[in-house]
């Protein structure tokens, strides 16, 4: 900490020194701000405010910006008022351990005083200084008495040619800076110009004696490392003293990075006490936003000025780069370093030391081979688990205390409120979690959210039975324990969809399940049964999912489908019904596949008929499309090696006590929250938890799957012949149109593997790799590229080529990678240009995959071309 | 990424006066920084078997990263403190620093 001499008791020659002035106004400033912060009497008769403003002028990276701990005020006012009973001497000492060096304009003594009588207390110190801190002793002296910025100086020992040319200086008569036994090799552009050896002058004091060793072995090594610095170190011409590199600021902040490292190392330890490393922290941000305007400063200096509104773009661009590259991502190099540093200080076993370091090694190298997607789940859903949930956690501490507070104040009796303190504590406690977990759910989305749901799910899995408590009403569909996690993860952009002409919600749902995997896998009736359900879901809350308030949707309007696959739980135990009761050859999927049929004879029979509400019960009349049976079932557990048990309703009649285990897990989460709660700036970032959330969430959780099973049969059959009445309408146009030819399709039982290679040789031209001899072949599907290209949606990839590629809504590692592949630049034209060979006839869905649709489209064109052959093929019949 | 879920990470980073591009640019640096603190943590509070698994998970998962994270969390004590404290060190370091 700062310390300095007061007015009264200056060493001669500091009261001349502007810097000081400046500081000691600042010192007199920051103690009137701190006492009028404190209530605590002062002649100053300005505001607080005023006195901001005054040091701000002086400062302009005031620390008093951020702090308000009381604590550390208080402490830093002790500080500042126990300076006054320090020795000018020991002032003057501290003064010059934290002295910032730099200083322009400072008069130049290139000539020094021979003998200590003729000198400055100051530089008197400075030689002291420079016995043992010799980095110090250079860098001040320069800054502070002036000198030749252009030399750097060089701790040596001194040789035959450094003697004589030191020799040749007092010969010359040629001024000498520095007084200390030691030598400094001068150096200008890196070559040595000659030393400095300035003889000490006589002196009593005995650490300075010539002739004694007044250093210790430990500070010898210490002098050693700060003369290595100094080598590093140059000092700035004054062109460039607007350059950040080896500026006072960047010094600062790598003391001050430094010492928080090590404080917060310590702060684990129990070594020091939470205000120190506040104090720390508090240092480390006030360097650090000093380094970062410094940088701004130089960058800005260096643009020149009136800046037109591109190049000042262009600037904060390069300004956020250069800060990030050279403060966050220093941090973190720093950080390492450390940890790398202490692991080899406490392990003792090298083995294991050399073990983890190679560990880390190779999970660097695992982490390199995850696509960018992966990388940001990975980070992010594990970032989300802390930084996103504290705010309604922090409301449930508060009402806890209020609610604890009116329990002190009752009228109950010792006992009474002893056990109503435990309920409430509990209560609570679950209910942060349960919060906490579930906007983890909600706030959390897209790749990160499967991450952080596997992060979830292994906190949840141990907390109380649900049965045991009620205090947040959540109440999620539980799942056979025996079934595997399942990640399921669905793009958050293709759940928002702009409706195309001809389109359905069950295409449009069909379409976003396409991306999974494992509904990629599934039968034609497993898949059924999904669509099935979730677009009966669908049709019932019309309003939540975009649609019309009939269940029907309109050729312009967005549907929206995030609160459909929000609930991964919901969708996944659906999964689970379908692939468990669907099976190949059971009733249930001959039921529905009979159905699909029905519908397409009934479609393909009838082109000008009407499929409607009305007249696919009739279709269906003899045997009903999939029956209550095969509904998922969510509120069903089954049980490991016991028969499946049925949730009962949640009642506080039926509180079970908590398990120890469970009560120590909510403990420890809580606190874990709490610790992180402490930590976390949430200004401006409250995150909402509002009823409607958690009465939807419950109302997913409970309501819909329980209410589906009980609908009246009629009333599902409807609504679910209704969303395939849109499915099937181009199959009805088709019919209209094509019939003859569709038929023809459908007796060419090679037509689907003819597309499939028609679709792969087409890849090849692109992609494939030829090799030679046959050896290092590959198939163009086969190929990284093709596989980089083929699942990004197409609507985007075109948009890319077509558009300004700048401003497409691609990942930016993508545009990289279309910008410097010419394959990905020829595919990408070759499918522009059939698109135009259908006359625009077909066009990419919103969610379609570039793979989807190249196979459709390729499908378009193979099918158009066997239609000109068989519309040929009977002119000719006709002819002959 | 959802534009709100983007909100509240930029907010957090104090990277809220960038535009989108670059503040997803900078969300996937500052989440490699994050990575690669919180394993260099956790490994250091693996022992001896906790290694030899991870380092058999790790050639299990391939790219399944979820089995990498089920497994730390899992097998790592206070996990989430560590995940918790190393995000909070880098949005200290973010915060309020970027024009």
């Amino acid at each position: 900490m700062e310390r300095a001499p007061t007015p009264n008791n200056l060493p001669s020659g500091f009261e001349n020194w502007p810097k000081w002035k400046q500081r000691e106004e600042y010192k007199n400033l920051e103690t009137n701000l701190l006492r009028k912060s404190l209530d605590i009497p002062t002649e100053d008769n300005r505001s607080v405010e005023e006195i901001f403003e005054e040091m701000e002028k002086l400062n302009p990276y005031n620390p008093y910006k951020t702090v308000r701990d009381r604590a550390y005020l208080e402490n830093r006012l002790k500080e500042l008022e126990s300076e006054g009973s320090l020795s000018s001497e020991e002032q003057a000492q501290d003064f010059l351990d934290s002295s910032p060096a730099i200083e322009e304009n400072q008069e130049s003594l290139d000539v020094k005083p021979e003998t200590q009588s003729e000198k400055t207390s100051a530089e008197f110190q400075y030689e002291n200084q420079a016995e043992t801190k010799p980095d110090f002793y250079a860098k001040n002296y320069v800054a502070d008495f002036g000198g030749e910025e252009t030399v750097r100086y060089e701790p040596t020992e001194q040789s035959d040619e450094d003697l004589e040319i030191l020799e040749q200086k007092k010969k010359s008569g040629e001024a000498i800076n520095v007084i200390d036994k030691r030598n400094f090799d001068l150096f200008e552009d890196d070559k040595k110009v000659g030393i400095q050896n300035d003889q000490k002058p006589e002196s009593n004091d005995s650490r300075i004696d010539d002739n004694k060793e007044y250093v210790s072995n430990a500070e010898y090594e210490l002098n050693r490392e700060q003369e290595e610095q100094i080598k590093e170190r140059v000092i700035e011409t004054k062109e460039d003293v607007y350059r950040w590199e080896n500026s006072e600021e960047q010094d600062n902040l790598e003391n001050f990075r430094m010492d928080r490292i090590l404080a917060e190392d310590s702060f684990k330890r129990g070594q020091i006490k939470q205000d120190t490393l506040n104090t720390s922290i508090e240092n480390y941000k006030y360097a650090l936003g000093a380094a970062a305007d410094k940088i701004k400063e130089s960058l800005r200096k260096e643009a020149g000025e009136n800046l037109d509104a591109v190049k000042e773009a262009q600037l904060r661009l390069k300004i956020n780069r250069t800060i990030f590259e050279e403060l966050v991502e220093k941090e973190n190099e720093v950080y390492l370093a450390f940890l790398r540093n202490e692991r080899a200080e406490t392990t003792q076993d090298k083995i294991i030391e050399g073990l983890k370091n190679a560990l880390s090694d190779k999970v660097t190298k695992w982490y390199e081979g995850l696509s960018e997607g992966q990388k940001f789940a990975l980070n992010f859903g594990s970032a989300g688990l802390v930084g996103l949930t504290f705010d309604a956690v922090k409301d449930l501490k508060e009402a806890e205390e209020r609610e604890i507070e009116e329990l002190k104040n009752s009228n109950l009796s010792v006992n009474e409120r002893a056990e109503k303190l435990l309920e409430i504590k509990n209560r609570y406690k679950k209910d942060r979690i349960k919060r906490t977990l579930k906007q983890m759910k909600e706030n959390t989305v897209g790749a990160g959210k499967e991450v952080l749901m596997e992060l979830v799910k292994n906190v949840e899995d141990r907390l109380p039975s649900r049965r045991g408590y009620d205090p947040g009403n959540i109440n999620s569909p539980e799942f056979p324990p025996d079934v595997a996690p399942e990640q399921m993860s669905f793009d958050p952009s293709l759940l928002t969809h702009k409706v195309l002409e001809g389109e359905s919600t069950w295409q449009i749902l069909e379409s976003i399940l396409n991306h999974n995997d494992r509904f990629e896998k599934m039968s034609e009736a497993q898949k059924t049964y999904v669509l099935s359900y979730l677009t009966n879901k669908a049709i019932q809350n019309p309003e939540q999912y975009g649609l019309n308030s009939d269940g029907s949707i309109s050729m312009g309007s967005k549907t929206d489908f995030t609160k459909m696959f929000e609930d991964t739980k919901e969708i996944k135990t659906v999964f689970n019904k379908a692939e468990q009761t669907i099976t190949p050859g059971s009733p249930q999927e001959e039921s529905i596949l009979s159905n699909n049929q029905k519908i397409k004879d009934w479609v393909k029979g009838r082109s000008q008929e009407v499929l409607d509400e009305k007249t696919v019960p009739e279709i269906l009349s003899d045997k009903p499309i999939p029956s209550v049976e095969t509904k998922p079932e969510p509120d069903v557990v089954e049980q490991t090696g016991g028969p499946p048990e049925t949730i009962e309703s949640e009642s506080a009649e039926k509180v079970d006590p908590i398990s120890q285990e469970a009560q120590e897990e909510v403990n420890k989460l809580v606190e874990q929250v709490d610790l992180a709660n402490g930590n976390v700036d949430r200004d401006g970032r409250l995150i909402d938890t509002d009823q409607t959330t958690e009465a939807e969430t419950d109302s997913i959780e409970d309501g819909d799957v329980d209410e589906s099973v009980n609908m009246d049969q009629v009333a599902k059959e409807l609504a679910e012949a209704k969303a395939r009445l849109a499915f099937l309408e181009d199959a009805k146009k088709n019919n209209n149109n094509n019939n003859d030819v569709e038929n023809l399709f459908n007796s060419n039982k090679k037509y689907a593997e003819d597309l499939e290679e028609a679709f792969n040789t087409e890849i090849d031209e692109f992609y494939g790799k030829r090799g030679l001899l046959g050896f290092g072949k590959e198939r163009g599907v086969d190929t990284l590229e093709w596989k980089e290209i083929s699942r990004l949606p197409v609507v985007k990839v075109i948009d890319y080529y077509t558009g300004d590629s700048m401003k497409s809504d691609l990942h930016p590692e993508i545009v990289r990678r279309f910008s410097e592949s010419p394959r990905h630049q020829r595919f990408i034209e070759h499918m522009d240009g059939l698109i135009r060979q259908t006359g625009g006839l077909v066009k990419p869905f919103e969610n379609e995959s570039v793979e989807q649709f190249v196979k459709r489209l390729g499908g378009y064109l193979l099918r158009t071309h066997l239609q000109k052959m068989h519309l040929s093929e009977i002119g000719l019949k006709e002819t002959a | 990424m959802s534009e709100e879920f983007n909100k509240k990470i930029a907010a957090d980073f104090g990277l809220e006066n960038m535009d989108s591009r670059e503040q997803t640019l900078m969300i996937e640096k500052i989440g490699n920084l994050l990575f690669e603190s919180v394993m260099e943590r956790a490994i250091d509070a693996m022992d001896g078997p906790v290694m030899n698994d991870f380092e058999d998970t790790l050639v299990e998962a391939g790219n399944d990263y979820p089995k990498i994270i089920s497994f730390l969390k899992q097998r790592i004590p206070g996990f989430d403190v560590i995940v918790s404290e190393e995000m909070n060190r880098l949005k200290r370091a973010t915060s309020g620093i970027f024009a």
